[in-house]
């Protein structure tokens, strides 16, 4: 195949990938930036970044050649790190934005309307985990990966990152069970 | 969902399903767009050949070139005629030897510097390097420095380009 028609091949079957795993690969994104203009940058300089350690010779790129699970989001974690270390000085700038952002109640999921108070908590909780422990429950629940990927993408043992897991969804439990308007307040353990 | 949970276990699944049940946020056409531009553009993002661009590949390769075109070109229009022959009117004009511009040096001539500028115009991560002993990150930096001069008697600008490219290398910590 010349390598013009193996790109465009290529370019057909990314945006079949990026259709079916762009929106988890943009909610992990987005806990490890400060805001949804940063994570939408993170992914793209992920997936660019992918694309190009792919190039042939040619500069063509194989189609059947779509990014693994624990290559991409070890990617889009890279970026996002080196993005926090680029924009340090505009840290104090960015917090605001998420501030803004969780006042205004900004949430990281689509739902419907009757389920946008649940959905909005949720996000909420999630924001107040430990970094570590946000990440293995996203990678987890919305992008399902196994333990083991997991831990290939975070560089943690398997073991460890299903201790994270555990440990994020009782902190989320716990945050969740805390509230007084809450609707998981059934969620709270009685000891 | 009114009744408090009795067993810590099944609060978590309960949980787990919960979570399950909500769908990330669609990424916009926007975003779609912008990457698969950037994916047929190639432009700024990390090379597909990583490491340190060999000499003679990229622009990068045209660097001693192109300095050494440009110290060439002002030895030609800056040295002195020749004394028989030639014309005596342009040697007067031009009495000043080719200023060492390529070492960065204004050598002995009545040049002047004017200004010197060094603008970054390119910061991009270019993936891991790993060696024997360590494992380091590569941060590839472009930059144009302009150096004007001066030359008083007549007002004669030159001004020097210098195109760089250069690869730092951070090493990686384990965590």
């Amino acid at each position: 195949m010349n390598p013009s028609t193996e790109t465009s091949s290529a370019h057909l079957a990314w945006q079949t990938w990026f259709q079916e795993n762009g929106n988890k690969l943009l909610l992990f994104a987005r806990q490890m930036t400060r805001s949804a203009a940063d994570a939408e940058d993170v992914l793209q300089n992920a997936i660019v970044r992918c694309w190009n350690a792919r190039k042939n010779r040619n500069g063509g790129v194989d189609p059947e050649n779509a990014p693994d699970p624990a290559e991409i989001y070890t990617m889009i974690r890279r970026a996002a790190i080196d993005l926090g270390r680029r924009e340090t000085r505009r840290a104090r700038r960015e917090e605001k934005v998420i501030d803004f952002e969780e006042a205004k109640g900004i949430d990281w999921f689509q739902c419907p309307f009757e389920a946008k108070e649940k959905s909005t908590e949720i996000s909420g909780a999630l924001r107040k985990l430990p970094d570590a422990q946000r990440e293995v429950l996203t990678l987890k629940i919305w992008s399902q990966l196994t333990f083991q990927e997991i831990g290939e993408t975070l560089g943690i043992s398997e073991n460890t990152a299903a201790s994270r897991y555990r440990y994020a969804l009782e902190a989320l439990r716990r945050i969740l069970g805390k509230g007084k308007e809450s609707h998981f307040k059934n969620l709270a353990v009685v000891l | 969902m009114s009744q408090s949970n009795e067993h810590p276990e099944d609060s978590l699944l309960q949980l787990e399903e919960e979570l399950r049940a909500l769908v990330p946020a669609e990424t916009s056409a926007g975003l779609r767009d912008r990457i698969f531009d950037a994916l047929a553009n190639p432009a700024e993002e990390t090379p597909a050949e990583p490491a340190i661009t060999p000499a003679g590949r990229g622009w990068f390769g045209w660097v001693p070139l192109a300095a050494a075109a440009a110290v060439a070109l002002l030895a030609v229009v800056l040295s002195p005629a020749p004394k028989n022959g030639g014309d005596v009117a342009t040697a007067a004009e031009v009495p000043a030897p080719a200023p060492s511009l390529a070492g960065g040096d204004m050598g002995p001539s009545s040049w002047k510097p004017v200004s010197s500028d060094s603008r970054l115009e390119h910061v991009g991560y270019d993936g891991i390097r790993t060696e024997e002993s360590a494992t380091y990150r590569q941060i590839r930096t472009r930059s144009m420095e302009r150096r004007t001069f001066i030359d008083p008697r007549d007002g004669t600008v030159v001004e020097v380009v210098f195109p760089r490219e250069n690869i730092h290398l951070v090493p990686v910590v384990p965590e």
